[in-house]
């Protein structure tokens, strides 16, 4: 009866081991070579439950993680493990589109946010792919239908009951990565995260290199007596504390108007001409890379110096409002915006500086684009 | 100039992540090597149909046998030597797959063994390198019975009819 009982434990135990799935190579934390050789062995004589995939993943990562998974927290405070090599990204934002396109990932990303669709000459390669609805409406469907591996989304948008729970619910194994790579205090940290994710630690490397540079380069110029500036999107929507552009205009050394009022709002004519900013500069979502950009980014120019009342208020009396493109004030291009703000409130501590330049070697040596910068518009006026 | 065509041809062709050697000509109940060589270090398995007639004996890296197959791992290793013996005479065909997890390439590979009674005539390396066992799972003795083949009826049969025809035709 013994004998039985220990050869149907022995018979239980190793068909067990034969079908093991390919999560139970990491029951005890990390793939040994033990458990990787008896994955190979198992394959190669058909008995295994693992698929080529899962012993190619397994493979990749014994010998490039030491046999662990990879673990970062993102900037929604969760912690993201994965236990396989990333091959399928959905970008559910322009901006980790942009990042994903500075890591060199843009062969991993399978579906992207139909802003992105709509940016041929920026995102000449992923417009192409499918959509899969934006941030604010995204379409679970369409998602989990490219069985991405992550989808990597805002850390505000969209809420976790419309993509997180929704997506676990048809298939737990797809993460959801939250990472802005818009806000100046978390970008840098945020392309480091996703490098290491993704093993594009060297490119992430290359471009925080660049970002440091030009925010140290920024920072070593600003002078003691500070120029006093009002940020706006239309001429009464006030971006205060928290915003990206106030942020923008604080890093580049304004004194800004607003400090101390947190978030978007409204303000009074008066209150502008009160203040008396010596520079206004605005935000316009308007798409840079496109023709139409300039056009657009006028009009929101012509609406701040032809706004009734404020013809003497400093900035509109001394020519000195401007209009900045969220392609470059709110985005990994971030350091091309800082630059630009920089030489709006200081030009002549900035007088040797090309803005246009800084942004043709983003988009030449980061994004990888044939696009002349002259084509697009990303500040008014014009660079 | 001439070689061009041909250094491009040759860089067309699909270059095979392992190499295997594998000796020609063996003796009867001679034990020898087949040497497995990876273009750097990776993780390959590797699949050896033995036909009758062949029996493994041990590798240098672990291995499984399940019926006449002999499955080995390199795992970070670039190298694996297998040693076979060959019980009796005859031409054998080797089939050996393999799979590359690293670079995500597999294949199929066959070679010819021709097992004479004498020992082989290859002059034997004095520093030929012997597999250590590292046996992965016990009693790795192949399961499939030595039976003796039976050879079929081929060229000698043809031969055969060819002179008889010749010769009815000469009478």
């Amino acid at each position: 009866m013994r004998r039985i009982i220990l050869v149907l434990a022995l018979l239980i135990f190793s068909v067990g081991l034969a079908n093991a799935s390919y999560m139970d190579l990491f029951k005890d934390g990390r793939i040994t070579k033990a458990e990787l050789t008896n994955a190979v062995l198992n394959y190669m004589l058909h008995k295994s439950n693992l698929s080529f995939e899962d012993v190619c993943d397994a493979s990749y990562v014994y010998i490039y993680w030491h046999g662990k998974p990879k673990t970062i927290v993102d900037s929604a405070n969760d912690t993201i493990t994965i236990y396989r090599p990333v091959k399928r990204i959905v970008a559910l934002s322009v901006d980790s589109a942009e990042a994903l396109a500075i890591l060199g990932a843009k062969n991993e990303v399978v579906g992207v946010s139909k802003y992105v669709k709509e940016e041929k000459r920026h995102f000449p390669v992923l417009s192409k792919l499918p959509s899969v609805g934006s941030c604010f409406s995204p379409n679970v469907e369409a998602i989990v239908e490219l069985h991405p591996d992550i989808v990597i989304t805002y850390v505000k948008w969209p809420d976790k009951s419309e993509l997180e729970d929704k997506i676990k619910l048809v298939d737990p194994s797809i993460k959801v990565v939250r990472l802005d790579f818009y806000k100046a205090s978390t970008l840098r940290e945020e392309m480091e995260k996703l490098g290491y994710l993704l093993d594009k630690e060297e490119n992430a490397t290359k471009y925080v290199k660049w970002f440091d540079k030009w925010l140290n380069f920024v920072k070593s110029r600003i002078p003691e007596e500070k120029v006093k500036v009002y940020t706006c999107g239309k001429p009464l929507k006030a971006f205060g504390e928290g915003t990206g552009l106030y942020d923008l205009t604080v890093m580049a050394g304004g004194d800004n108007v607003l400090k101390g009022k947190k978030g978007y709002f409204d303000v009074d004519p008066e209150q502008v001409v009160l203040w008396a900013p010596q520079v206004i500069v605005s935000w316009c979502y308007a798409k840079g890379y496109s023709p139409e950009a300039k056009e657009i980014m006028k009009e929101r120019f012509l609406q701040i110096v032809e706004f009734p009342g404020w013809e003497d208020v400093p900035a509109v009396k001394d020519g000195r409002v401007y209009v900045i493109s969220s392609d470059i004030g709110s985005s990994p291009a971030l350091p091309v915006g800082l630059v630009t703000v920089a030489k709006w409130l200081y030009p002549e501590k900035f007088k040797d500086v090309d803005p246009k330049e800084v942004m043709q070697e983003y988009v030449s040596e980061f994004l990888h684009l044939k696009f002349n910068v002259s084509e697009g518009c990303f500040a008014y006026p014009t660079w | 100039m001439k070689l061009a065509p041909l250094l491009l041809i040759l860089l067309l062709v699909p270059v095979c992540a392992l190499n295997v050697n594998v000796p020609s000509n063996v003796g009867v109940n001679e034990k020898f090597n087949i040497t497995v060589k990876l273009n750097g270090s990776s993780v390959v398995g590797l699949a050896l149909e033995l036909p009758n007639g062949l029996k493994f004996v041990n590798s240098s890296v672990p291995y499984k046998i399940s019926d006449n197959t002999v499955a080995l791992a390199i795992v970070n290793g670039s190298y694996a030597i297998c040693t076979l013996k060959a019980s009796k005479c005859g031409r054998y065909e080797l089939k050996i797959r393999w799979s590359d997890f690293l670079s995500g390439k597999n294949g199929t590979l066959v070679r010819w063994i021709y097992v004479s009674a004498k020992p082989s005539l290859a002059p034997k390396k004095t520093a030929t390198p012997t597999a250590t066992p590292t046996r992965y799972m016990p009693t790795p003795t192949p399961t499939t019975p030595v039976t003796p083949t039976k050879k079929t009826p081929g060229f000698e049969f043809m031969v055969a009819i060819l002179a008889m025809l010749i010769a009815l035709r000469r009478w």
